[in-house]
Formats: structure tokens, sequence, C-alpha cells
């Protein structure tokens, strides 16, 4: 037997053909079947659908782990998480962001990485308010002591850093639903009359809470100007916390400077403005 | 904000880093039931390396191919290589010059609005959200004879990966690298009977595993990553000795050949003690498992060429707990006119391939193959280039 060149060569085209591409071969979807495929865990195959952004499939599978395992609260914030992201949420802007400028005020920052009323329809807009919601309750059933600072779970921090994000896009979220129109953009005075004096609570207290976790773990500038934004609204007229934020929105709506938050909230999503 | 520079791996950088950082516990890069060092045509062929092996790889992959050949002076000199990963090898030469530009940190607005800090940690960061980084290294000097093997081996290889959905959700900035120096002899015996060989390696190794991860908010330990420079301080390494055993069983016929090998990887295991300075507990390098492999080639060939065909499985008593697709390394290798070498297989399940030129004193070579640092396929792959050159005879 001799070996030429050539019956060489063709062994090798032979076999780089037969590895198909790159995918592997044990790979269970694109794999060859000619070897045993190599199943991935439900967490893994969450993980890949988060990255590939099927936050739906994500969620499900997420969700069923949880259920199975409802004491791995490890995975309580990859499924808050999951829940943020199918809100639109931009975290990674988020975290990313600079929270030290003078001019506008934190929470209009924050509104700048929020999914905008107008642009995706009032029905979708009040899911994801729901999924923001249920990102935070997911987060909050988390032991306060296995989530506090000073826990030496590994998810602690993530999940202290979670609350003070979603805490903030949630309480921003919510109130949009009640001040902003999905037709024009615009805000609506009319609309803020039908905001209940429960949904006001929920907004403040959620804000609040949110404001708190940033100055602990988060950003203490993003911190300082929640705690501006509160007290400008405790200092409205008004016997109610409803009154006090619709004043509070009806007051700045149409000014400018440092105080109108919500127009300046607007006008940096591209909204216009009622006048 | 005060910038990090160049130097991450001089300990108080490290430490600094270190503070801000969390273990990260996925899929990491550390070893499993490879050798410590591989040489690249031996990896293009899909990591087959136990019943034929590249001739500096000799030592580390099994001493007992030592043994064979048609002279006894086998080679002398050394290999350099640098891999990076396919997707990102731009993003791979600025980490390898170890700059993250010179500029001042830059604010940056986003385009929905807002502002994102740190101009350049933005980019580097975006930049791994497409696609992770690999950079490393390799170099081997080797000396192999048909009965003695000395060798010293330096590979480091750096792996930065960011994720929006990081380790706990938030958005993080993972980095691990595999940090191997060190250095091996290795012995080689025919006897009693010409068929059969054993032979011994002997291994002195330094080991650093970091394996950290930072949330993309912290910029001043992103940058520290970013700036790390290729030239790792031994002094923080850990350190230890471990020895290797291999076996061969070789029946050569006039133009087939048939090769049965055997080896134990780092027998009774290779435990790490500290180096002489402390480096930080997320550095810590695993001890290296013993492992037991099993490999089986077949040779077809004439006086100037050559087809190899090898199948190695590794770690049979499944120390490192891995799935089949990463016991099990597959491939070809063809030598064409003593000269030319070619090479295809399947390395962790994914094909791989690679050309090698020997032009007597000068050798080059050229490798591309996937790895895989999940558990399971396509979890967390990363498709290398990988090129190397070899001086020596």
């Amino acid at each position: 037997m001799t070996v030429r060149p050539s019956t060489s060569i063709l062994w090798l085209v032979a076999l780089v053909a037969a590895c198909g591409g790159s995918d592997n071969l044990a790979d269970c979807d694109k794999g060859l079947g000619v070897v045993p495929c190599s199943e991935r865990t439900p967490e893994e195959q969450a993980r890949l659908a988060l990255d590939r952004g099927d936050f739906d499939k994500a969620i499900e599978l997420l969700t069923q782990l949880v259920e199975e395992e409802p004491e791995n609260y490890g995975r309580y914030t990859l499924l808050a998480a999951a829940h943020a992201a199918r809100a639109e949420v931009a975290v990674v802007d988020i975290a990313m962001s600079s929270f030290s400028g003078g001019g506008a005020s934190a929470i209009d920052q924050v509104t700048a990485f929020l999914p905008s009323p107008s642009e995706v329809g009032a029905e979708a807009y009040a899911h994801y308010v729901q999924d923001m919601g249920v990102a935070l309750t997911y987060l909050k059933l988390i032991p306060p002591e296995l989530r506090a600072e000073t826990s030496s779970e590994k998810y602690a921090k993530s999940a202290q850093l979670q609350l003070g994000i979603y805490g903030a896009a949630y309480s921003i979220m919510y109130l949009n639903q009640f001040i902003i129109t999905t037709a024009s953009g615009g805000i609506d005075p009319a609309k803020l009359a039908t905001m209940s004096e429960e949904d006001a609570l929920t907004i403040l207290s959620t804000l609040a809470e949110a404001g708190q976790l940033q100055a602990a773990v988060g950003s203490p500038e993003l911190a300082a100007k929640i705690d501006t934004t509160l007290t400008s609204v405790d200092a409205q007229p008004g016997s109610t916390q409803k009154e006090k934020l619709q004043n509070y929105v009806r007051t700045t709506k149409g000014g400018g400077g440092a105080t109108s938050t919500l127009t300046a909230t607007a006008t940096a999503i591209g909204l216009g403005v009622m006048p | 904000m005060n910038r990090v520079r160049q130097g991450a791996w001089r300990g108080p950088q490290i430490v600094a880093v270190c503070l801000l950082v969390v273990a990260a516990t996925e899929a990491a890069a550390r070893k499993g039931n490879e050798p410590v060092y591989s040489d690249p045509f031996d990896i293009a062929g899909g990591g087959a390396s136990l019943t034929r092996a590249s001739k500096e790889g000799r030592i580390y992959a099994n001493p007992a191919l030592m043994a064979y050949g048609g002279k006894f002076h086998r080679w002398f000199g050394l290999t350099v290589s640098a891999l990076s990963t396919r997707e990102t090898i731009g993003t791979a030469q600025k980490i390898a010059q170890g700059s993250s530009d010179d500029g001042q940190s830059e604010e940056q607005s986003d385009e929905r609005g807002g502002e994102r800090e740190g101009g350049d940690t933005q980019e580097f960061v975006d930049t791994l959200f497409e696609s992770p980084v690999r950079v490393g290294w390799g170099a081997a000097l080797s000396y192999v004879s048909a009965n003695v093997g000395l060798g010293a081996f330096s590979r480091f290889e750096p792996d930065f990966r960011a994720r929006k959905f990081g380790q706990h959700g938030l958005p993080e900035v993972v980095f691990t690298a595999e940090s191997y120096h060190g250095g091996a002899l290795a012995l080689a015996s025919q006897a009693p009977v010409r068929w059969l060989s054993f032979g011994l390696t002997f291994k002195y190794i330094y080991a650093l595993e970091p394996d950290v991860a930072v949330e993309v908010s912290d910029q001043e330990s992103i940058r520290g990553l970013q700036d790390q420079n290729l030239t790792p301080d031994v002094d923080l390494h850990y350190r230890g000795m471990g020895a290797d055993a291999g076996v061969l069983l070789f029946f050569q016929g006039k133009h087939v050949d048939l090769s049965l090998a055997g080896k134990v990887d780092d027998g009774g295991g290779l435990a790490f003690v500290e180096g002489a300075k402390p480096a930080p507990k997320e550095y810590a390098p695993q001890d290296f498992r013993q492992v037991v492999s099993g490999g089986a080639g077949l040779t077809l060939h004439s006086t100037a060429d050559a087809i190899h065909f090898a199948v190695d499985y590794r770690d049979i008593l499944n120390a490192y707990e891995e799935e089949q697709f990463k016991k099990v390394y597959a491939g070809t290798k063809i030598i064409l006119r003593t000269y030319l070498g070619l090479a295809a297989g399947f390395y962790h399940g994914y094909p791989s391939m690679g050309a090698e030129l020997d032009l007597l004193l000068l050798r080059l070579a050229v490798t591309t193959y996937t790895r895989e640092l999940g558990d399971h396929p396509g979890v967390d792959p990363r498709r290398i280039v990988m090129g190397s050159i070899s001086m020596g005879f």
C-alpha cells in the first residue's frame, strides 16, 4: 500500500466535510445525531433564551425552576431580570449611566431608558408595568436577611441593586400610565384625574424605597435626586398623596427649570408637551 | 475617577480589583482533562495526541512517544504561539498591547438620551456583549531525545466576556484566565521489547486561574481588567509538582502502523500551594486531578507521506465529571513529503483544522478550533485561531 498526496488530501477534505460546518457534534439541536447529544440543563436553556432575547421562553423555564425549588433564591434574581427585560427596561444603559449630571434630574435620565406608552401602545405598556411589578415581587420574595447588605449570599448585592433600579423604573412607568397619552405622547391632565389614592401610594412608596436602596448600594446621585423629587411632591398642596402627586404633575408640566421633572422626562423621550 | 493603568498582574492592583468583584461561578476557563500544554498542530488534529504528538508536544502529551523515531535526537528548539477568538481579533490586539487608549475617561451620550460613563470602558463592554474575547500566548523551549526530554513552557490565556444577564441577573463582565508555566523532565524507555514503550514526565508548575465577575457599572474595575498586561508575575502564581506516566504499544508494518496508548496525568493529583506573594482567592487554581486516558491510532504511510488517524478518550474514571463530548478527541494528521502537515479533527465536539509547514530550522503552523468553556455544547464556546512559529532542529 502506498499513500499518495491526493489520497491523503481526499481523506482530509472528507473529514472536514463530515464536520458539517461549525456546529458541535453533540449539540442536541444542531448536532449530526451520530453521537449521543449532550442536553443542556433547564437553567442553561433559560440563559441561552435570555441571550437570544426570547424572554417568554426564559420566563417560562425560570418560573418552572423556581416552582420546583422555591428555596433556591439565586434564581429569583435571574427571573426578575427576565421580567424587566421583557418590559424593555434598558438595564444595561441604566447600570452604565452617570447620574452626576447637573441639569437633568436623575428620574429624567432613568425615564430615557424606559419604554414609552406612545411607542408601544396602552395594552402593551400595561403588560410592561405588570412585568416590572412581577420582577419586584420575586425580588421581595427573597427573605430580607438573605438579600441584606450583610448577607453572604452571592446574589444579595444583585438583588439589592435590582430592587433599586426596578423600583425606580416601576414607579415612573406606573406614573406615566396616568399622564402620557398613547395617541400623541403628550401629557393629558384628564388622565391624571383617574389616578387613585392607592396608585399614588404605590408610586411614591416604591420610589422612596428605590431611593433608599440606591443610597445604600446603587448610585448616591440618583438617590439624592429621588429624594429631591419626593420632597417636592410632599411640599405640594393637598390632603392626600394623590392630590399632592397630581398637583406636582400639574405644577411641573408646563414650566421649565430643574423642578419640571415630568416635562423634561417627556422631552427627553421625544414626546410632545401639552400646551 | 483615577485611572488604573498598566499591570493588573501586579499584586496591589489585583487586590484592588478583587475587592470590587465577586467570584464567577459559572462556566470558567479552568483546566479540565487535557494536558497543561498542547502543541498547536496537535490541537488542529482534534487534540488526539496520545498516540502521535508533535516533537516537543510529546513531553506533555505522552512521554512514551519519545522512544519512537529514527534518530536518538528528536528536537531542540523553541515554539511560540499566539491565539485569539476569531470574531474579535481587533479587540484582542488591543488587549495584547495592554492598552485601553491613553485618553481621558469620556462622557458619551447614549442614543436614547441618557449619559453613559467612561467612553473607553463602554466601548470595551459593548464589544464584549457582541462576542467574548480570548487572547493568549504560549511558548515551549524543549530538548527531546529518544530517552530524555527537557522542557520549559509558558501559557497564558485571558478570557473576557460580558453578559447582559449575568450570574444573578444584572449585566456583568467576567474575566477568567489560564496561566500555567513551568518545567518538565521526561524519561522514556523502549525496553524490554521494541513494540512497547514507557515514559514518565515530572512537572513543576506555576498556576493561576483568575475567575472574577465585575458589574458593568464598576468602571474602575473594568479598566483594571482592560489594562491587563501579558507578563504575569510568577511570584503570584501558586506552585505544584506532579508526574505523568504513559505507555505505548506500537505495532509497525511496512505501510501500516497501529498504536495503542494509555496515560495517567497528574498521578495521585497535583496540589498547589501559595506562591511567594499572596494572590487573591479568586485567582487560586484548582488542584489538578488524576486523569486516566486511553487512545488508539492508525497510520498509513510511505517513505515520505503519512496519514494518521487517532482517537483519545480522556478521563476514563471521570475525575473532572465532564460530558462525553469533552472527553473524546479525534482527528487526522497528514504529512506530505515530510515538510507539509495538514490536520483536521473534532475538538470538544467542534471541528478543528490546521496546517504546518516544516522548513528544516523553521516551522510555521496555523490552527483553528473551538473550545467549549461551558458544560454543554453551545453554552460558552470560543472560536479560536492560533498561529505558531518554531525554531529548532
